[in-house]
């Protein structure tokens, strides 16, 4: 039906996440109307990041070069680590301005139906990292989902018996929420972990 | 609750309709069989729980040779309080549903908004069928009555499906690295599981007092119905997931838990699934249904609207007319394809015809 070369893109488009048939067919029909040197810089965009992207060998951020800009930072406080599921975490905690410490990002949780287990996650890497440096505290920072929930329950079964502080993130209510629209479970999480007030 | 007009558009046989029963009081739909009589009242069904009550997928319920069905309706509220509801069912596409203009996408909401209680003759499968339908009934009156029922229920069915698919993953032997893994999904699973079970166990408490009632009431006769909640599993849950590792890897199969308990229904202490007539097998469903009905609407201080799908046909008249006498309901609308008992005086009969409503069949 259409040319090879635009059934190709319509074909690679569709192998993204979240896009399906009909959406790799919109974009790809927008894409040949656009200018061709926009073309040309979306394309070397794509190649750019990804030929010039890698893992960070430390904490498994993407990174442009072997340790990652955070990793390098010796002012981060170097004996602290949170533990998150994809770098976009880090991007949404370094938002916060809250945390000055240092990342592993799993690239994955526990999730069977997925075929996720602990292999597939970067569990064995935080485990040699924890060995080499003097780290103090691991805070569990990866989703409040059941996925989320089981990898946070397995590393912290693992690192009982290192002597190192393990703690789990709240979950809570949305600042701004109204209380009457929360859904049940996030408020009985949040009356679970509720805390004194000052002074 | 009253259901104050209804619009169909491809649903099912219905190309367009436009039924309007207005105000309390019976209303009468008549019809052979295939002619549209049930799905009328699917339609209205699916606006208080965002599903078929015969179990269907939305695919059967868009007409043929359409992409989209859309349902259309007011109701009032017993304080007179306008309710629009709008859903549409797309072929190939998300599903919609707005009241009065607003989404609203979680069913324990949409069920306070818009109660609907239906009777249907298919009901006795709950009481003589197998113990999942039991279970699943219950937990439909879980996810209404209790704020976080519907959200312990998808963790349960979520951590019982990984759980399951570990279980096969792993080969059927127990090292420690399963073991470690299953740790998690267990401690996950007694964790929600206890809750559900806590939650079904005071649903049965507050609806036996109303069963007791309702089947006596229903049957005629002085006999005590019961209801008994039987885990599949002594003590605690997480210790006991923990001794049947072995066979449950062996099996690859989650061999407890909630999905493996029974509510027993007994009538003078004997089950009635096994010893009761088909007779006393359809009282004890319709006095289940009775019961939740009474509970649900003392809860939320409504009346849920009441759909009888040709609830008569299978029933002796005087049956008939106590369940009519023990369901609180403001507004009743019941198909037939005939048979009616003597004290119902409708307000309105309509019959139906080929997926048209007509004043008569002429
Ligand atoms: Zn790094």
């Amino acid at each position: 039906m259409y040319t090879q070369s635009v059934q190709a893109l319509i074909d690679e488009l569709g192998k993204l996440p979240g896009i399906g048939p009909k959406s790799a067919q919109r974009v790809a029909f927008y894409l040949l109307k656009i200018d061709k040197t926009d073309a040309l810089r979306l394309a070397d965009a794509i190649t750019l990041a990804r030929m010039n992207s890698t893992w960070c060998r430390t904490c498994f951020n993407i990174s442009d070069s072997e340790t990652c800009d955070i990793c390098l930072d010796l002012k981060r406080d170097q004996s602290t680590i949170c533990v998150v599921e994809e770098p976009k975490d880090i991007v949404a905690i370094e938002k916060t301005r809250e945390y000055k410490g240092l990342y592993h990002v799993l690239q994955g949780c526990l999730n069977p139906m997925d075929g996720v287990g602990p292999e597939q996650i970067r569990v064995r890497e935080l485990l040699t990292r924890l060995g080499n440096e003097t780290i103090k505290e691991v805070i569990l920072c990866t989703n409040p989902n059941l996925e989320g929930e089981a990898t946070a329950m397995y590393i912290s079964r693992l690192l009982a018996s290192t002597g190192i502080s393990v703690t789990r993130i709240a979950s809570g209510l949305p600042v701004g929420g109204d209380l009457e629209y929360a859904d049940e479970l996030t408020l009985g999480r949040a009356l679970e972990g509720r805390r004194p007030v000052g002074p | 609750m009253i259901l104050k007009w209804l619009e169909l558009h491809n649903f099912r046989n219905y190309t367009k309709l436009l039924f309007e029963p207005k105000s309390a009081g019976a209303v009468i739909v008549i019809g052979n069989n295939g002619q549209g009589k049930t799905s009328l009242l699917e339609a209205i069904d699916y606006l208080s729980t965002k599903k078929s009550f015969r179990g269907a997928t939305k695919e059967s319920m868009i007409g043929y040779e359409s992409d989209e069905a859309v349902i259309r309706a007011s109701f009032e509220s017993s304080h007179q309080r306008e309710i629009l509801v709008e859903a549409s069912m797309v072929r190939n596409g998300r599903d919609r549903f707005l009241v009065n203009k607003q989404q609203l996408s979680r069913v324990s909401d949409i069920n306070k908004v818009t109660p609907v209680t239906v009777f249907a003759a298919q009901d006795i499968e709950v009481v003589r069928g197998a113990p999942q339908l039991r279970r699943d009934f219950l937990d439909q009156c879980v996810a209404m009555l209790f704020p976080r029922g519907s959200s312990i229920i998808s963790s349960v069915e979520k951590v019982l499906r990984q759980r399951g698919v570990l279980l096969k993953q792993t080969g059927g032997i127990l090292t420690a690295e399963v073991a470690s893994t299953l740790e998690v999904w267990d401690q996950q699973l007694s964790f929600y599981a206890s809750k559900l079970v806590e939650l079904r166990k005071e649903l049965v408490e507050l609806m036996t007092p109303y069963v007791f009632e309702a089947y006596r009431v229903v049957s005629g006769k002085d006999e005590t119905v019961s209801l008994a909640y039987k885990c599949s599993w002594d003590g605690d849950l997480y210790s006991e997931l923990v001794s049947h590792r072995r066979e449950d890897l062996r099996r690859q199969t989650n061999s407890i838990g909630p999905h493996r308990d029974e509510v027993e229904i007994d009538l003078d202490g004997h089950p009635i699934r096994h010893n009761g007539s088909q007779g006393e097998q359809r009282t004890a469903a319709y006095a289940l249904k009775i019961a939740f009905h009474s509970l649900y609407r003392d809860r939320i201080g409504e009346d849920p609207i009441l759909l009888l799908d040709d609830v008569f046909s299978e029933l002796d008249e005087s049956r008939g007319e106590a369940i009519l006498k023990s369901v609180s309901a403001t507004q009743t609308i019941l198909t037939t394809t005939g048979n009616i008992p003597g004290i119902l005086e409708p307000t309105m009969k309509m019959y139906v015809k080929e997926g048209r409503l007509v004043d008569s069949l002429g």
